[in-house]
């Protein structure tokens, strides 16, 4: 199984939900998805319209992070990102994957205000969002918020205001290998003209 | 413990002379946490220990605060630490509350259900039932 992962690097927010998974499939498994970017704000130019991320698998498009880590989650049973064999699990983990698109994805402070309270008291108790190790719904929602201005300017200033709970689960899962990678990887392919010059400095 | 010929004692000596052995992790990624986690099992030993409930409380919210910002005692991994301070929270824990040490009670579930249960402790470490859901609103800032 070969599968690639298009990722546009200019995407606004970045799809850092996506490579992380894919990350973590790359460790439970090496090799098994290769990442490639383009340098663009969208991938229509590869007939992908305004997605900003795409796995053309079997013939059909996966062009939206849930769509996408679906797909990996499910090929890559080993990297246990998504409990198929348990209802529950799944069904949970797929609770938290529609509240990332739905309740995540708006700029209008209020909404997200409420949504970082619901995600705070959730946590009170748990380390993960589901279970008792990283799941697609971490990933997720950590990319959901690292992609989020509101968030990252909330988690700089007022920590206490995003929530304490949601503050410690989202620096944890931000320092997983998985999500330092992304965001690692995303930064390279999104300032490749930048480190070219700065290296060209470095000769004289 | 003894390991050819040589004596060990002290609880932290011989579990640090196991981890190094079999698994180095446990020890702590680097040296400021390695430190840590060292610190941190030395104090448990002496915290819960033969103290009066009062003491026994502040231990507890030494405890919390140290685990409000991190998901384990030290560092991003669990760790010596977190199994040493286990060990000795788990005498107590039918006093956790959400109430005032929500953070402990969330770190106990977690070591609970990826040690105790994962290695099949339970003998040992009787798992405490926790509602995950029944939790206060958090206070506004």
């Amino acid at each position: 199984m070969s599968l690639t992962l298009i990722v546009a690097s200019k995407a606004s927010p970045a799809s850092f939900g996506a490579l992380a998974v894919a990350a973590q499939v790359n460790m439970a498994k090496p090799q098994t998805v290769a990442v490639e970017y383009r340098d663009a704000a969208n991938l229509e130019a590869e007939g992908a319209g305004k997605a900003t991320a795409l796995i053309k698998y079997n013939g059909e498009n996966y062009d939206t992070t849930n769509a996408i880590i679906r797909l990996l989650g499910r090929l890559v049973p080993e990297s246990s990102l998504y409990n198929v064999t348990d209802p529950i699990s799944s069904t949970l983990v797929d609770r938290w994957l529609d509240f990332a698109e739905s309740k995540l994805a708006t700029a209008d402070f209020k909404a997200l205000d409420v949504s970082f309270k619901e995600l705070n008291k959730y946590l009170t108790l748990r380390s993960y969002l589901v279970g008792y190790q990283p799941s697609l719904a971490d990933f997720a929602v950590w990319g959901a918020l690292k992609g989020s201005p509101v968030f990252a300017r909330l988690l700089k200033t007022k920590k206490e205001s995003a929530g304490l709970y949601l503050a410690r689960w989202f620096e944890y899962i931000a320092s997983l290998d998985a999500a330092q990678l992304a965001v690692k990887d995303l930064q390279n392919a999104a300032k490749p003209a930048k480190a070219a010059k700065s290296s060209d400095q470095g000769k004289f | 413990l003894e390991v050819s010929g040589e004596k060990f004692d002290g609880i932290t000596t011989i579990c640090k002379y196991l981890a190094s052995k079999t698994q180095p992790q446990l020890l702590g990624e680097g040296k400021e946490n390695q430190a840590e986690v060292e610190a941190w099992s030395n104090w448990a030993i002496t915290a819960f220990k033969g103290v009066t409930s009062k003491e026994l409380n502040a231990a507890l919210q030494k405890l919390n605060e140290q685990l409000t910002s991190r998901t384990f005692v030290v560092g991003n991994q669990i760790s010596l630490a977190d199994l040493i301070v286990f060990a000795h929270v788990h005498h107590t824990s039918k006093n956790l509350r959400v109430k005032s040490t929500p953070n402990v009670l969330r770190w106990f579930d977690l070591i609970q259900n990826t040690v105790v249960i994962k290695n099949d402790l339970v003998k040992n470490f009787a798992p405490l039932e926790i509602n995950l859901d029944d939790v206060p609103e958090p206070e506004a800032p």
